[in-house]
This record gives structure tokens, sequence and C-alpha cells, in this order.
């Protein structure tokens, strides 16, 4: 944890409402978009990190000074997307974005990578392989961090990890 | 195998958000603050009350103090802070050993009823929901002493036996002498093992 957090969250544990939100502004972003990516809902995925943000902060008292974080808040996170994803897609009020939107240069090029057919190969895995491929390429968990947010041992999600990229090759070869 | 950068990069560039953090910042802050005339702010579970009965021990001391009592959430600056998070300190103690644990008492405001004096005692797991430990009605033949004033008690309990963080809170309202009283206390303890 780097000085600067942990000054965060002492401040937080004290009550002080500027350094909840300076901790909320400084992982809102990596949060939500994991709970899309877990939940492939935006609505889903907004209300999931809210309820996420509220359990951690009222669990703060808890959280033990001097360790990171991301891990504690990220394990929070996925089984709150777990529990919005179970309850079903809901309604964006706000603008969803649309990644199809093939007139975008940008995604036009992306696409000629394949990026797209990858993501939609990474999305049919199923949870126990596609989980820890969210953790670790998306959230820069490290493995051992995965495990204890999945809880898994270390070994078990090396192994799915393996498996997981393995099932996407053959998926992208066909 | 599939590209370690790859995968990277397609979850990245398909997880784009255009929500407003500002927005979820206003749906999550009030969340956080206390919730206005404190009796509404009670959280306990009453279904299990019957099956948790239990004659509170002991009271260490019963000591008459002119205390006022407690000023509402709204009407207190000092509150600002997020009621979610503990007042003080937690308390430090072994499994099983004694806590002292402080209740105020004091006549209801008009209209202020807090229903059966209870105990609630909440685990607080770093990934979980606070999980109700226990929650016990409180015996109070203690209170005869109260006699139309504010005053404080201790009470001694027992330590859970099991390691980790705990939430106390106690609240509720008895009536003695046609003199309804409010009674409140709360208090963090984390049970350490040696």
């Amino acid at each position: 944890m780097s000085p600067r957090e942990n000054e965060l969250i002492q401040r937080a544990k004290a009550g002080e409402e500027e350094a909840l939100e300076t901790i909320f502004r400084l992982h809102v972003e990596a949060a939500v978009r994991l709970a899309y990516l877990i939940t492939r809902n935006w609505a889903s995925a907004e209300d999931a990190v809210q309820e996420a943000f509220i359990q951690a902060f009222r669990s703060l008292a808890s959280f033990r000074e001097g360790r990171p974080f991301k891990p504690w808040f990220t394990k929070i996170v996925v089984n709150k997307s777990i529990r919005a994803k179970e309850q079903g897609p809901r309604p964006y009020q706000g603008e969803e974005p649309n990644p199809h939107r093939l007139f975008q240069p940008e995604k036009r090029a992306l696409d000629k990578e394949g990026l797209q057919a990858l993501f939609a190969a990474i999305n049919s895995l199923d949870e126990g392989h596609r989980l820890p491929l969210l953790l670790k390429y998306f959230s820069g968990l490290t493995e051992a961090e995965t495990g204890a947010a999945l809880g898994l041992p270390v070994s078990t999600v090396k192994s799915r990890l393996y498996t997981a990229r393995q099932r996407l090759k053959k998926q992208l070869e066909n | 195998m599939a590209d370690e950068k790859r995968i990277k990069e397609a979850l990245e560039i398909n997880s784009r958000w255009s929500g407003s953090a500002d927005q979820l910042w206003a749906r999550i802050s009030p969340r956080l603050r206390p919730k206005g005339p404190w009796r509404q702010q009670r959280q306990f579970w009453l279904g299990t009350a019957a099956a948790a009965l239990l004659i509170l021990a002991f009271f260490l001391k019963a000591v008459q103090s002119p205390l006022p009592p407690p000023a509402e959430p709204e009407e207190n600056p000092q509150l600002r802070s997020f009621s979610a998070l503990p007042e003080e300190e937690a308390l430090l103690r072994a499994p099983g050993e004694t806590i002292e644990f402080t209740l105020q008492v004091f006549p209801a405001p008009e209209g202020q009823q807090l229903g059966p004096p209870l105990l609630a005692i909440t685990r607080l797991e770093e990934d979980q929901e606070p999980f109700l430990v226990e929650e016990i009605i409180l015996d109070l033949e203690i209170l005869g002493e109260v006699s139309g004033e504010a005053a404080s008690f201790t009470l001694a309990l027992q330590a859970p036996g099991r390691a980790g963080f705990y939430h106390y809170r106690a609240q509720g309202s008895f009536q003695q002498d046609g003199i309804v009283y409010n009674l409140q206390g709360a208090m963090e303890v984390e049970v350490q093992e040696d």
C-alpha cells in the first residue's frame, strides 16, 4: 500500500467524507468496468459497484491498514456483481456504450485484429474460467490475489488461466 | 494460446464506461450518512428475539448522573462523520474476556419510543455482509434506580469466542412508574487470539 493510500484509509476510518470520496474516485471506473465485464449490463454494473462501495466503507473498520485496498475491494465488487448478474439484466438510464458501432474507425481497426471475436470467446467461457481471466488481465491482480478474491488456491487459478487461454485459442482457430 | 496482451486489449476496449462518477457518488454518499431521526435507524431482526432471549447477567454499576439525553443525529454537527464507521477505536479483547458495555438511559422525548430493549451483536467480515451473531432482550430490573433522570449503566458481557471484529448496539424503550425511557449504547470490539 502506498503512503498516500494508507493515509486515505486512516482518514476514511475516522469518518472523513472527503477521504471516502477520494477513495471512491480512485477506484470507481475500474470497478464499474469490471462489474460490467462480469454482469454484461451497465445498470447492473453500476448497482453492484454502488453496493460494493457502501459495504466496503461500512466494513472499513475491519480492513487492516498496510494491506492494499484494491484486492480487498475487488473481491467485494466481484461478489456484488455475481449477485447482480443473477438478478437479471436491467435497463440503463445513461447512454449505453455500443461496442458494435462499426462505423467508428477505431473499432474497424480493432475488429481487423480480431479483438471482438476474442471478446466474444472470452464471454463464452464458463464463469469458473472467465472470472480468473477478468481479474488477472483486466483488474491486474496477481494470481494469489485472484485466488483470494475468488476463494481458490493459487494452483487452481494458474490451472484455470492456462485452460482458459487454451480454450480461447481453440475457439479463435475454428 | 491466446496472447495475453490481446486479451487485455479486448477487455479494455469493450468495457468503456460512459456513466458519471458524480452521479454514482450522489447515490452512495447519502446512504453513508446518519438517516434523520435516530429511532428510524433500528435494524434489529425481531423475529429471532424470542430464540435469543437472555437474562442480562449483571450490572457492574449503576451510576446516577445528570447526563443530558443524547442529541438527535441531525442536530449534532459532530455526526457529520459517517455513522457506519466506528465512532471510537475498537476495544481489543481476547476470546471470552469481559467487555464493559456502557448504556445511556434517559426519559424518551415525546413520540420517540424505540421498541423492546435489545442488544444486537454483529460480526463484521472484510468481504461479507454484516452477520447478526446474537440478539438479546435486555432484562432491566436494575432500572428501578433511574428515578426519572438520565443515567449511565455499565454491563459486563463476555467477548465472543471467535476472533474477529464485532459491533455491539443496544437500543430500546421501557416504561417505569408512568415514564417512558429510551436506552442506547454502541461499541466496536476486536477479538484477537493470543
